[in-house]
Order: C-alpha cells, then structure tokens, then sequence
C-alpha cells in the first residue's frame, strides 16, 4: 500500500520548485495539488479539534499488505 | 490512494490522520471504530461521532466518489433505523442498519438486526444472509480477536453458503481461525477437503497451498494438488498456482508460522 519511503518522497515532491509565482501567473495555474498532511496528534486531540473548529475528521486505517 | 493528488485533496479542509492496522498501538482504535475491513476511512463530525465510512478499494474514481459523499454526508443511521423499522421484512435493511450499529459499538442491537438479515434471507438469494455472516465472523475475528467465535461463524458460511462468493474468502478466515486457536492441522485439513471436493476449482487450491506455505503443513499434498491443476488455470490464478508451486518446491523454512 505504501513505505515510509513512498511517504518520504511524496514530502519532497511537496517541497520542490517552492517559488512562489507571481499573482497573474498563479491565477492562470491550477492549484498545485499537495501530499496530504497526516495529524498524528491522539485521536481524543483530534476530536476535539473537530468539534472547536467544525471540520470533519478522517482517519484512514490501512495496513501493509 | 490518499499519495495521490486527486485522493490528497479529497481532504482538503478536513482533519486528517491515518492508522497502521497493524501496530501494536492501534488495538484499541480498531475496536472503538470496529475496523472490520482494509482499508478503512472513517469520518467522524465534530461531536466524535461517526457520520460514514469508506471500505474496501476497487477503482480509483468510485473510492474518490465515495469519499467525497461520505465527507458531504449526514449520520445515516435516522434514516436506516426509519427504514428498517418501517420494513421489517426487508433483509437488506435490516443488514444495512446492523452492520452500522454493530461496528460503532451498539454489538447487541446490530447482532439481532444482522441475525434477522439472515433468517429473511435464509436461502441467501439476495446475498444478504452470506454477508451478515461475513460481517459478524470479520467483526468478531478481526476487531474482537474472538478466534472461537469467528470459526463458527466461517465454517456456517462456508458449509450453509458454499456457493456463495463470500465462500472461498469463509474457508480461508475459518483455517486462520483454527491456526490461531492452535489447531494447525486442523486447519489444513478444512482446506484440504475444500480442493478435493467436488466442485472444487484451482483457487481452492491457491487457498490450500497458500496455508501449507505459510504454516508449514501438507506441503508435499498441496505441492501435487498445484501441479495437477496448474495446466488449466489461467490469469492471476495461474500467477498464483507458479509462485506457490515454485515456493513450495524449495526446501521447508526450519521454523514454520504457526
């Protein structure tokens, strides 16, 4: 499913080429599509975080297979 | 499919976080969310609750599609619990509310309901009765750790059902079952009967000498079982005959899985 290697270069595809384009050129350019930002924070933190804010929150149960 | 950006942001302005089903540490996440398939996503609303869940992937677009309404939804239970008490007959209403009770927690009401899905569709015309059964022998094994449960369950699956397409995947987790309870032969020998039974077909065989590789039994038997169907096996299942056939003809592992 996935490694910590696959995780690790989905990071640094995130941060490469980080300039920042001007205004009229980001507004031509779709939304760079990014890795997700996994919170690793205990599920309760989270919760909690879900109710103050009114987001949803994901938790994503995989396994190696 | 959350490496990918179209599965990345799915979760845009959401809360995210994910589980390794296997750690040690995620025991007790897997029970609080009763996580009977992999994978799994669950999404909860702001009061802990769970709204819905996605299980299982097959195909790219039908999980974003998927996730994307699970993520827009509302707690569906209202509205099945309507359903299923305005159709009482109606299996798969029954089946649907059960499975969802059963797996936030409410064992008790989602057994009666799943146990209702099976009586209405006792001949397992629909397939209802079949997946109730492997609803409850994947809660009780995989989320409860409940071996000796979960074995009753699969053996009723498999022998009740044996046509069902829930059948194969009953004798596999049944044999799991025995080996976990320490009875490894036993185990063996359930999916040595299902190959040579009549009807059988070559992924019974995969099935049987997947076990013998791993637990270090009927290696030899499974080994000519493979050879005699191998000729006429075609696709992932041929794929899978050659690699057992190739691991099972190397010399056993000194400390077999058990």
């Amino acid at each position: 499913m996935r490694s910590a290697s696959g995780v690790l270069a989905l990071l640094l595809i995130g941060c490469a080429g980080a300039a920042t384009p001007a205004p009229a050129e980001a507004r031509r350019r779709p939304a760079r599509p990014r890795a997700v930002v996994w919170d690793e924070r205990p599920v309760d933190v989270l919760v909690a975080e879900a109710g103050r804010t009114g987001k949803r929150l994901v938790i994503d149960f995989w396994a190696e297979w | 499919m959350f490496e990918t950006p179209a599965g990345a942001e799915s979760l845009a302005g959401q809360i995210a976080t994910h589980v390794n089903f296997d750690a040690e540490a995620a025991r007790a996440l897997v029970e609080r969310f009763g996580i009977i398939n992999l994978p799994t996503v669950v999404v909860l609303g702001g009061d802990g609750q769970e709204i819905d869940r996605v299980q299982g992937y097959e195909e790219k677009d039908a999980w974003l599609e998927e996730m994307s309404a699970a993520l827009r939804a509302n707690n569906p239970i209202p509205t099945l619990e309507e359903r299923a008490r305005t159709h009482p007959d109606d299996a798969a209403a029954q089946l649907e509310l059960g499975w969802r009770l059963l797996v936030r927690g409410d064992v008790a009401r989602g057994e009666v309901l799943l146990e209702r899905a099976i009586l209405l569709d006792a001949d397992d015309r629909a397939g209802h009765a079949s997946e109730a059964l492997f609803v409850l022998g994947r809660f009780y094994q995989r989320v409860k750790l409940d071996f000796r449960t979960g074995r009753n369950i699969w053996r009723e699956l498999a022998t009740r059902y044996p046509r069902s397409e829930r059948a194969l995947t009953a004798l596999s987790w049944w044999a799991k079952a025995e080996a976990e309870l320490g009875h490894v032969d036993l185990g063996a020998e359930i999916l040595r009967r299902a190959a040579q039974a009549e009807g059988a077909t070559p992924d019974h065989v995969v099935l049987w000498a997947s076990y013998a590789r791993k637990r270090g039994v009927d290696r030899q038997p499974a080994l000519a079982a493979v050879d005699a169907v191998l000729p006429a096996a075609t696709g992932e299942t041929a794929e899978e005959l050659r690699e057992l056939r190739e691991a099972l003809s190397a010399p056993a592992a000194s400390a077999p899985a058990h």
